[in-house]
């Protein structure tokens, strides 16, 4: 195995393009446990932005269309998910163990019902990748970095965006105080539940975004499971990036990276069963929370229902 | 009084219990019906215009032409297939397909119990020791992809094709030696490249992999992957070099009129309706090899020189004759 083949190109163009969905979800997540709820949810939740996403757009043909049913089919899951978890205070891992069921088995009906059995599966048009003027040219990381879909470098700029806002701004120092000591923050102002119920919807709708990544830019079409699992190693990045978002970026990027090489290591060493570069991505996931979970400090009520008028 | 309120309760839940049990002993015995039923089971979604839906595509065909009552349910996991199977069985429906070749123990297991009632099952290779009461369709994929092993040969650029499959089945196996097999026979210097990417359906997994393929040279993929295939559409059409595929199980070429070349189909009505008509005439046993020109035939051809496309077609043909016997290989793949 040379060198070159863990450094090719095409290998790390195709790591940052599948690490996006990671990230983004994770980013939505991240919004969503910092307000101090757990949402268990998110692989359904990303099976429900691509099965509706993909709905809308092959109907509509428009990608931003399908991107906003998208985000707004999971913000009501998000909506449902507060509901139960934040003014029922109900335990949100059943809730969101709930919501992940339902969300497998909703696009899945709503496909059924719009297309039925076909002899040729429906199809969109792919979105297009964006090739940034100059920098795409530059000789090697041209490509792998600025010759990427629109969706890729908003997501990625949502990182310092989101930064800045939790850390340097009034509002996020609101929203992770609801996830730090709610009854403190209560007692100077802040709205818990409203802020709460905002981050539990905006965080659903940057999920579902996320879930309809995988038929706009990656398959062009919708199957059962299409998410693959990705919304459980989301889960898993907030902790690997300890519920920073700069710090998740390595993690998302680390996993699809490895993800991809696997198909490339699969085609040389012959003599090694595939099986086992299937299971090398989530191998790398283990090791590497083993390490990560040790040092990571999560939000102090995460999952702790807030009721105003209980003592103490 | 307390005490006669819970005595009164007991009762009334006795009886209520009891109406059930009362209700079986005087009814009289159904008589079981003698005309053939047939539930077919599987393991996927119709809508996923690929496997099952070929499947429920079948099974209107046995309908319409052996003049039965049919049933189906899909999505049925391997662990639920036995338990779906006795709920069928219960009532009284006495032909059960078994809709892939993953059903094979639930299939031995179901038969023994149930003598009356004939199965269907499918398989890579003929089953020993048949029961009298179950018949066995063989998949004979490899033969189909001998002869797209020979169209990728021929159409290859760069002297490199690629196998592409999700799980590494025998029968899957197979097809990668025959591909190799008739490869070399047209020019011993090219490469098969197999993957496997551990699932049929998944369409990530599958762009992945063809991506890899792509990356390492290869200009022809045939593809057998089922509601995976859509990621390898996506591999070859996101490639700045020119990629043709095949594919299989139905034409998919309209997704990618400019790349696809053939798709080998597959008719299941023709094995399903041979097997239930046997079965009406009192056959329950048997073996149906599914093979090129039983249930198996080319699409139209695109994309490729009328000479080539006349080659394949004679090739094909000698297939169906058995005037040319691919090896079947179905315990190790030909680089081990």
């Amino acid at each position: 195995m040379s060198f070159e083949l863990l450094v090719d190109p095409s290998l790390l163009q195709l790591a940052l393009l599948m690490s996006t969905p990671l990230l983004l979800a994770a980013l939505g997540e991240l919004i969503i446990e910092r307000s101090g709820i757990l949402n268990v949810a998110i692989e359904g939740m990303m099976s429900v932005g691509a099965g509706v996403g993909f709905l809308v757009a092959f109907f509509t043909e428009d990608h931003l269309l399908g991107s906003l049913a998208a985000m707004a089919a999971v913000a009501l899951m998000g909506w449902l998910l507060g509901y139960y978890g934040i003014t029922l205070r109900a335990n949100q891992l059943i809730i969101g163990l709930g919501l992940f069921i339902f969300g497998l088995g909703l696009p899945s009906l709503l496909y059924r019902i719009a297309f039925g059995p076909q002899m040729v599966a429906p199809r969109i048009d792919l979105m297009p990748s964006l090739a940034i003027p100059f920098l795409s040219e530059i000789p090697y990381i041209g490509p792998v970095l600025f010759d990427q879909p629109l969706l890729v470098y908003l997501t990625y700029l949502l990182v310092p965006v989101l930064s800045f806002f939790l850390f340097r701004t009034p509002l996020g120092l609101q929203l992770r105080a609801c996830g730090e000591n709610p009854r403190a923050a209560d007692t100077l102002g802040v709205n818990i539940i409203a802020t709460r119920y905002a981050c539990v919807i905006i965080g659903a709708a940057i999920i579902g975004l996320a879930g309809y990544f995988i038929p706009a830019i990656v398959t062009a079409t919708y199957t059962d499971n299409i998410i693959g699992g990705r919304g459980w190693i989301a889960l898993q990045l907030v902790i690997f990036g300890r519920w920073l978002p700069g710090a998740s970026i390595s993690g998302a990027l680390l996993f699809a990276y490895i993800e991809a090489l696997q198909y490339r290591l699969a085609l040389i060493a012959k003599s090694v069963p595939p099986q086992l570069f299937q299971t090398l991505p989530y191998i790398v996931a283990i090791l590497v929370m083993i390490q990560v979970y040790q040092r990571a400090e999560k939000p102090a009520a995460l999952m702790q229902p807030y009721n105003r008028e209980a003592r103490g | 009084m307390k005490a006669k309120v819970r005595l009164f309760c007991l009762v009334l839940v006795l009886m209520i219990a009891l109406v059930p049990l009362a209700g079986c002993a005087t009814s009289s015995p159904q008589a079981k019906s003698t005309a053939v039923r047939v539930a077919l089971i599987m393991p996927g979604p119709i809508s996923d215009s690929d496997w099952n839906m070929l499947g429920y595509e079948a099974l209107q065909v046995v309908a319409k032409e052996q003049e039965v009552e049919t049933a189906y349910s899909e999505k049925i996991a391997v662990a639920d297939a036995e338990r779906v199977a006795r709920e069928y069985i219960a009532e009284d429906y006495n032909v059960i397909i078994f809709h892939g070749g993953q059903f094979v123990t639930a299939t031995m297991n179901l038969a023994g119990e149930y003598p009356d009632v004939t199965f269907i099952m499918g398989s890579a290779t003929p089953v020993p020791d048949l029961p009298p009461n179950v018949w066995n369709m063989v998949r004979r994929y490899y033969k189909g992809g001998y002869a797209l092993g020979d169209l990728a040969a021929r159409m290859t650029k760069t002297g490199k094709i690629g196998y592409l499959a999700g799980v590494q089945l025998p029968d899957f196996m197979a097809i990668a030696n025959s591909v190799h097999e008739a490869a070399g026979k047209v020019d011993p210097n090219i490469e098969v490249i197999y993957s496997f990417t551990g699932d049929q359906n998944d369409p990530v997994k599958a762009r992945q992999a063809a991506d890899a393929m792509i990356a390492e040279g290869v200009d022809v993929i045939i593809d057998w992957m089922n509601a995976g295939v859509s990621g390898v559409e996506e591999a070859v059409l996101a490639s700045d070099d020119v990629v043709l595929m095949t594919t299989f199980s139905t034409d998919k070429h309209e997704r990618a009129p400019e790349r696809y070349l053939v798709s080998m189909l597959l008719d299941l009505g023709v094995p399903y309706s041979f097997m239930v008509g046997e079965i009406k005439q009192g056959k329950t046993t048997g073996v149906f090899d599914f093979e090129p020109g039983s249930g198996m035939l080319l699409s139209p051809t695109y994309n490729m020189p009328d000479g080539i496309a006349a080659s394949l077609k004679s090739l094909w043909s000698q297939l169906e004759n058995d005037e040319v016997i691919p090896t079947e290989n179905t315990e190790k793949l030909f680089d081990q």
